[in-house]
């Protein structure tokens, strides 16, 4: 093949170069990357990105094309977890659009929930206008501070030159590598600013970028894969403990086709739970606390454990150095360094 | 955590697929059928199963009908604590993205809140949230944005009167004293609150053999629907590997055969929840 394939030049953005409001310049970066639905409660620090979505679906109606409802729950908690729900069933970023102050406490529940499930969400919350920042303003509550604890990642937009590349960057954040929730903080005066919309862009987050290039590059050699194989021939009842990686990776054909290609049964934890087809005859459901009984005695059982996209929690593995007792040997893959050994 | 012998940090879809082709090149063959015919035996002997004599209405029942109508295609939403556990063991999934449940917050009020965002991501899969009287409670106003948006998602509650699994521990670990987590003297209507919040279908089941016929009715109903199930207040979850126990000492109820003869040891007073 050859190297000097010339790739298309890229067409630009039709509406780049249009002046617009931060507030339409986050409607729009929504609809370029592909949300269907937006999940959220209005309240005065968001009410111009409100009007965005009212304007876009007034146009995108007028021209017969998809309008991006906005679905209101009865609390934004509500809003939080139904943006989890449409990410966990399609696999998409789901989106939740909530005001300063209390919208955004209470979405910081379902925010801690994506994190600690890895499920890709991104928070929009309005905030006090910049100038009011810090002053114990109508509706302020200190989101940066909050949420950075709980979130993959948190943005406060202070320059309104950068909200359209932040929106952007929120999405890749929240979707890329370990899947998570990213909360980006607008002051009204952001949403309210006018300036130039390029359609194109991202923030400059090379450590990030690194580790997720990293991670495309982290290809398994074919002598790691040897070893692999070797371990899988010395064993006689090798069982793989499936995660829920195996889900947010979008791997669950991937260990189906490892499962059966070489006869390993599979138990899964409660986040694993169809990484395999629960009827298929290697399946052996969940593990653990709840655990199906032939599920755990299966680990007590077998003698070489593979671990996939999973992380050996207090649920699973309550006493370490109990669990799977006769596996000689231990396998783990996982997108997550942090999670091994 | 565990040290592990062989690590491989990356995607783990191409790592799988790398594995699985290098295996299938270097025409990897390994006859595990007689592990095979151990799994067999291991699923066989202990079979989840429950108390199927009792005249109440088990919550593993209930769950199984449900599973009979949706064969492992439907999106199972939930709360957390026992139903969810219930949900977990005897719901199948014959795909991914199918179970949607908040595992490592373990957030009650998730079900209902996920199975709307879930029945907006795919408007044409089978949305049932499987839900507890406690949990539900939590975001119960969201009932209301179900009707609101005319969305087909099924609601039930398995109502056993109280956190039930923080009920279970109190009996199994604090002599069964069950300090707020009964709620047998509340007077909440949820068949009226689900009406209320305008579900056209909204039934309660109180007898067992009702069970096959009113979930039937309930799965076929065209649109928004709700069912209060009146379950037996003592159901356990069962397995059980307790706080600080080993697989070995699995608690496996009444129902389920055992391999190790095993103690209910009270966890020592820094073991987790």
């Amino acid at each position: 093949m050859s190297d000097t394939v010339i790739q298309p030049r890229p067409l630009g953005h039709p509406l780049a170069g249009q002046r617009m409001s931060g507030a339409r310049m986050i409607m729009q970066v929504l609809a370029d990357e592909g949300v269907t639905a937006i999940f959220g409660y209005s309240g005065g620090a968001i009410l111009p990105t409100y009007d965005a979505v009212f304007l876009y679906n007034e146009q995108a109606a007028r021209a017969g094309e998809p309008q991006i409802p906005l679905i209101v729950p009865a609390n934004e908690q509500g809003a939080g977890f139904m943006a989890a729900g449409y990410a966990r069933a399609s696999g998409r970023v789901g989106v939740c659009l909530v005001t300063s102050g209390p919208g955004a406490t209470n979405t910081v529940t379902p925010v801690r929930d994506c994190m600690a499930d890895s499920v890709p969400i991104v928070v929009i919350s309005g905030q006090v206008s910049t100038a009011a920042i810090g002053t114990d303003a109508f509706q302020e509550a200190p989101v940066p501070t909050m949420m950075g604890a709980v979130a993959k990642h948190i943005f406060l937009v202070t320059d309104p030159t950068k909200l359209e590349r932040t929106m952007r960057t929120a999405f890749e954040i929240a979707r890329s590598g370990r899947p998570g929730p990213v909360v980006v903080d607008v002051p009204k005066d952001v949403q309210n600013w006018e300036g130039e919309f390029r359609g194109e862009g991202l923030l400059p987050i090379p450590g990030f970028r690194r580790r997720l290039q990293e991670l495309e590059q982290a290809a398994l050699e074919g002598q790691a894969a040897g070893h692999f194989f070797a371990m899988l021939g010395e064993s006689s009842r090798p069982l793989i403990y499936a995660g829920g990686g195996v889900i947010n990776g979008n791997a669950a054909t991937a260990l189906s086709e490892f499962a059966t290609s070489f006869g390993v049964p599979v138990v899964t934890t409660l986040m694993g739970i169809g990484s395999l087809d629960t009827t298929h005859a290697l399946a052996l459901r969940m593990l653990g606390m709840h655990g199906a009984a032939f599920a755990n005695y299966a680990v007590d059982d077998c003698d070489f454990l593979i671990a996939v996209g999973a992380r050996f929690d207090d649920r699973v593995a309550g006493v370490p150095a109990k669990f799977a007792r006769n596996a000689r040997r231990i396998a783990h893959l996982d997108v997550d360094r942090a999670e091994v050994n | 955590m565990k040290r592990v012998h062989w690590s491989h940090i990356g995607h783990v879809r191409e790592a799988l697929r790398a594995l699985t082709a290098h295996g299938r090149s270097g025409g990897f063959a390994c006859d595990f059928s007689a592990w095979h015919a151990e799994v067999a035996e291991l699923k066989r002997r202990y079979a989840m199963n429950y108390d199927r004599a009792s005249p109440l209405i088990q919550p593993n029942y209930v769950i199984e009908e449900i599973n009979r109508h949706t064969r492992g295609a439907a999106i199972i939403t939930t709360g957390v604590g026992q139903h969810q556990m219930w949900a977990a063991q005897y719901c199948d999934f014959t795909a991914p993205r199918l179970w949607l449940t908040s595992g490592s917050m373990g957030t009650m009020g998730f079900g209902l809140p996920a199975a709307i965002g879930a029945q907006i991501a795919q408007p044409q899969r089978l949305v049932i949230d499987i839900d507890g009287d406690s949990s539900i409670r939590m975001n119960i106003g969201e009932l209301e944005t179900v009707t609101t948006y005319d969305l087909p998602v099924k609601v039930v509650v398995l109502n056993n009167f109280g956190d039930g699994m923080v009920k279970q521990w109190q009996k199994l670990f604090f002599k069964g004293r069950l300090s707020a987590s009964d709620r047998s003297l509340h007077k909440k209507d949820f068949v009226k609150a689900a009406q209320a919040d305008g579900f056209r279908y909204a039934m309660r089941l109180e007898h067992k053999a009702d069970v096959p016929r009113v979930i039937a009715d309930f799965l076929a109903f065209q649109g928004p629907a709700f069912l209060e199930v009146m379950i037996d207040p003592d159901a356990g979850v069962y397995p059980m590997v307790g706080p600080g126990q080993s697989y070995e000492e699995m608690i496996t109820g009444e129902f389920i055969p055992s391999r190790h003869k095993v103690d209910i040891k009270t966890p020592g007073p820094s073991e987790m929840f």
